[in-house]
């Protein structure tokens, strides 16, 4: 049997490792995918209360609105993306877990594969799968809840964007799926070098990585008396020229991103996985 | 077997561990002794591969612990300390958990869990400390290891589960199985470890079988004081000697005298067991 990597034993560690999740994080997720239930009920209710008997008999009573359900979904998105591999997989620095995860019979790199396909794969793509069906599912029993966020997916994904359509440069959901993929390397490596505090923890190295970035950014410019004349004109010669093909530009330098992004952090997660001690 | 050469381990600057040369066998029970904070939770990390020895190195099978195979790790299991409660019936934990372990046996984890009087189908993050780590100490022994390493296991124990835990060490691990298990408890251990490994600051002071044990020291349950004593301690009615053997005479050893001899003496029963 290989000792890297085996196709029946990683099949068996995957299915092991995402009963694992969902037994140890059932309700988190279930409470996250559910949102837009929980946030219709919430509404209604306090719209009831506000509203009264009356308005509520007559069908008049005031919905989340989709600018709001949508922003709460944005916003539900990025915390879940930030919060679900420290959830998941932040118990790898723990003595106790992070050891009996480690003696587990299966190689180094089927438990990194495993754990890299269920935080940027698998579990984003089931939690915008979920949070977008339940909302459908709201507007489904509600047929005045103004459409569901999925209906409006023409405007982020530029499908047939009007005039009055916030457009994203680019392809839409490609944007998001980069997004995720690069939001979920990022912290899930956050939660395997931090022993505490993880989410919080990666999100100021972030910050100060920017910092230390402007501060060195600026301080080659000085010392090396790098002098950029006539940037701005220069940068909107260059953005005419490439009028006709923006879109190819802007995903071009969002992949170089995503490509540089990703595989550093799987990188840096997958030696810690193969050197971590306890 | 697993062969210790040269192992060295330190915690920043402080050395823990310096120049181990030592090999354990199999088909023996290894009682891993120590005061607190001279690294016996250390070696089994290492001989587990949970940690990287800084320098010399360490063979199971021929093979390095640290680079956590899943041949190797299929043929060894530990035990920590402290056991995490999971959010499972433990049943279940073990039937998930054992597949990854090809001689494990379901029926085995039942039949030691009956014996500690625990119920399987209680989920492991409602049971009390004690029936948890009887939990983790039924399915790492069902788990049929080569190589079983123990670090306190009989901490957290009540006294009938101790007797349990013995009786089920014997009956329960495969013939050619090596076990080290770490403790303080001597007591709890006596009649099963042996060999008897008794670390000290940073080495190994004794790494002997009770046979060789009591061939060179002589344990005197005796009334009279004796001059040649390493180590005396008072009992109701008489002493506790531990003297240098001169007659080949046999005794029964006490691990906890032993001990302190061992302690009192280092050069001397380093020297003697070298």
């Amino acid at each position: 049997m290989n000792k890297t990597f085996d196709f029946k034993r990683f099949g068996k560690y995957f299915a092991y490792d995402i009963k694992s999740i969902w037994k140890e994080n059932s309700i988190f997720l279930l409470v996250w995918c559910l949102l837009p239930v929980f946030i219709y009920l919430v509404y209604m209710f306090f719209s009831f209360v506000g509203g009264g008997l009356q308005t509520f008999i007559s069908g008049e009573l005031s919905r989340p609105p989709i600018a709001l359900r949508g922003g709460l979904f944005a916003t539900a998105a990025i915390l879940f993306i930030m919060v679900f591999p420290s959830k998941a997989f932040g118990f790898i620095t723990e003595k106790a877990k992070g050891s009996s995860w480690l003696m587990l019979p299966a190689s180094r790199f089927e438990k990194y594969l495993s754990m890299m396909l269920i935080s940027l794969v698998l579990v984003p793509l089931a939690f915008f799968l979920t949070y977008l069906l339940s909302d459908a599912l709201v507007c489904l029993v509600d047929g005045k809840c103004g459409g569901s966020i999925f209906s409006s997916w023409s405007i982020i994904n530029n499908i047939d964007p009007s005039e009055e359509d916030i457009k994203l440069g680019g392809n839409g959901l490609w944007f998001i799926v980069s997004w995720v993929l690069q939001t979920s390397s990022i912290f899930l490596l956050g939660a395997l070098l931090f022993k505490k505090s993880k989410v919080l923890k990666t999100i100021l190295s972030l910050f100060v990585i920017s910092m230390l970035l402007s501060i060195i950014m600026v301080t080659v410019v000085k010392v090396f008396h790098i002098d950029f004349p006539d940037m701005g004109i220069r940068f909107v010669e260059w953005a005419k020229k490439h009028a006709d093909n923006m879109d190819f530009w802007f995903n071009f330098w969002a992949n170089v991103e995503l490509a540089f992004i990703v595989i550093g952090c799987g990188l840096w997660s997958w030696f810690r996985v193969k050197k971590i001690q306890h | 077997m697993i062969e210790i050469q040269d192992l060295a381990f330190s915690y920043g600057k402080t050395p823990v561990l310096k120049s181990i040369t030592t090999k354990l066998e199999e088909g023996r029970i290894y009682g891993l002794l120590g005061e607190n904070g001279v690294g016996k939770t250390t070696l089994l990390t290492l001989l587990c591969g949970l940690k990287k020895v800084e320098s010399g190195s360490i063979r199971t099978d021929g093979e390095d612990p640290f680079d956590r195979t899943p041949t190797l790790l299929e043929k060894q299991y530990y035990l920590p300390d402290e056991v995490a409660p999971v959010n499972m019936k433990a049943e279940d934990y073990a039937m998930e958990r054992g597949r990854f372990w090809p001689l494990y046996d379901h029926s085995k984890f039942l039949a030691i869990m009956k014996e500690f009087e625990n119920d399987p189908a209680k989920k492991m993050s409602h049971m009390s400390a004690g029936q948890l780590k009887k939990a983790y100490i039924s399915f790492a022994l069902a788990c049929g290891a080569k190589y079983l390493f123990m670090d306190e296991p009989t901490n957290g124990l009540d006294i009938p589960s101790k007797a349990q835990f013995r009786s089920a060490i014997m009956k329960y691990t495969p013939e050619d199985s090596t076990i080290v298990i770490s403790t303080h408890q001597v007591r709890d251990l006596e009649n099963i470890i042996d060999p008897i490994i008794i670390l000290d600051r940073q080495d190994v002071l004794l790494n002997a079988t009770v046979e060789s044990v009591t061939s060179k020291l002589f344990f005197d349950y005796g009334t009279v004081i004796r001059e040649d004593a390493l180590y005396r301690e008072m009992l109701p009615g008489g002493f506790l000697q531990v003297c240098p053997n001169t007659t080949g005479e046999d005794s029964k050893v006490n691990i906890e005298a032993l001990f302190n001899a061992a302690h009192s003496h280092k050069g001397l029963i380093k020297e003697m067991f070298k």
